[in-house]
């Protein structure tokens, strides 16, 4: 009996310092929020780049080029190199990420491969400097690009196989 | 109470520096770049296809075979031919290229060999379809094979000096 009074007196308490808030000028305005909520966006490297076999030209000089669109590899040039058949690709990656972002690509200009002591400066190209994510905001989407490059070869480029590596950077814009 | 004003300011600062960094969105991936050179193939001949002299059967027909491995002369078939002695052999080869590659050979399947407006149809064979060459990339190396051939001679074929060309090809594979 004597708690339930002290609780009511409680209220009754609070009802008193309340009451006068209300009675107070007041001026309000409503105020709008934004955010726009994105996921993580990644990036997956589908296959590496490859020149395969090239044979050096006897005379002259060449650029061996793989396109960065279809991956396709082509020999520039008045030498006389020659392209063996041999298995071949651009870089290909896969960026999954917020529906109907965009993102931008980064590589760098060039890098090398290796073989020994011997290098070989690769340009890079990439098949697009930006691209957009499949779908709308609210669901996951993807989108893919490719990344090709070349290399100048000449006849003293020393044989050999050649390797390096280089990374690729995909940032929401 | 000092102390825990430092910690709550410290906290702050914390905050404050990393709402800038973004919620990763950026994504990187490594990737692989590859390319193999060598050098130029070459071919050399070193020894012509040699059939000799072959005395044509007076009845029935036989076949001229020139081994494409050994260079060995040989007859066969029913009828009555006979090799008289003479210098004959296997057409020779060397190819000059890059270390440990491997390369396709090839001819046509036949070619003629004539005298006036006589004709001798050849069947060739080489001593294997592909090859390697010796060493490893990164160095020249050698490989040799060698191109047979056979004919049918019968009692009608015209007596006379046959002779004919054909053309043998290296490929890197």
């Amino acid at each position: 009996m004597g708690a339930y009074f002290k609780r009511g007196a409680a209220l009754a308490l609070l009802a008193g310092a309340s009451t006068p808030l209300l009675a107070q000028t007041t001026a309000s305005q409503s105020t709008t929020g934004t955010t726009k909520i994105v996921q993580a966006i990644t990036l997956t490297k589908t296959t590496d780049l490859a020149f395969g076999t090239v044979v050096k030209p006897a005379t002259g000089a060449n650029s061996v080029v793989i396109d960065a669109t279809t991956g396709a590899r082509t020999l520039t040039g008045a030498g006389t190199a020659a392209l063996t058949t041999s298995t071949t690709s651009r870089a290909a990656f896969s960026v999954g990420g917020e529906g109907a972002q965009t993102f931008s690509i980064t590589v760098p200009a060039t890098f090398n491969m290796t073989s020994g002591a011997n290098s070989l400066t690769v340009t890079l190209t990439t098949s697009a400097a930006t691209g957009t994510l499949s779908g709308a905001l609210g669901a996951a989407g993807t989108a893919t690009f490719g990344v090709g490059g070349s290399f100048p070869i000449a006849t003293t480029t020393v044989s050999g196989s050649y390797t390096g590596t280089f990374t690729t950077t995909v940032t929401y814009n | 109470m000092n102390r825990s004003i430092k910690l709550l300011a410290s906290a702050t600062l914390i905050g404050i520096f990393s709402a800038p960094a973004m919620a990763q969105d950026t994504a990187s991936q490594s990737t692989t770049g590859s390319g193999r050179i060598i050098q130029p193939i070459t071919l050399t001949k070193n020894s012509d296809l040699a059939f000799g002299t072959v005395v044509r059967p007076t009845t029935g027909t036989n076949t001229i075979t020139i081994d494409a491995t050994t260079g060995g002369i040989s007859k066969t078939g029913a009828g009555d031919a006979a090799l008289a002695a003479s210098t004959s052999g296997r057409a020779t080869y060397t190819v000059g290229g890059e270390g440990a590659q491997t390369f396709a050979i090839s001819t046509p399947a036949t070619f003629n060999m004539t005298s006036g407006a006589n004709s001798l149809t050849v069947t060739l064979a080489s001593s294997s379809a592909t090859g390697t060459i010796s060493g490893s990339l990164g160095s020249a190396g050698t490989a040799t094979f060698g191109v047979g051939g056979s004919f049918p001679v019968s009692n009608t074929q015209a007596s006379g000096n046959y002779t004919g060309t054909f053309t043998t090809t290296v490929t890197y594979n």
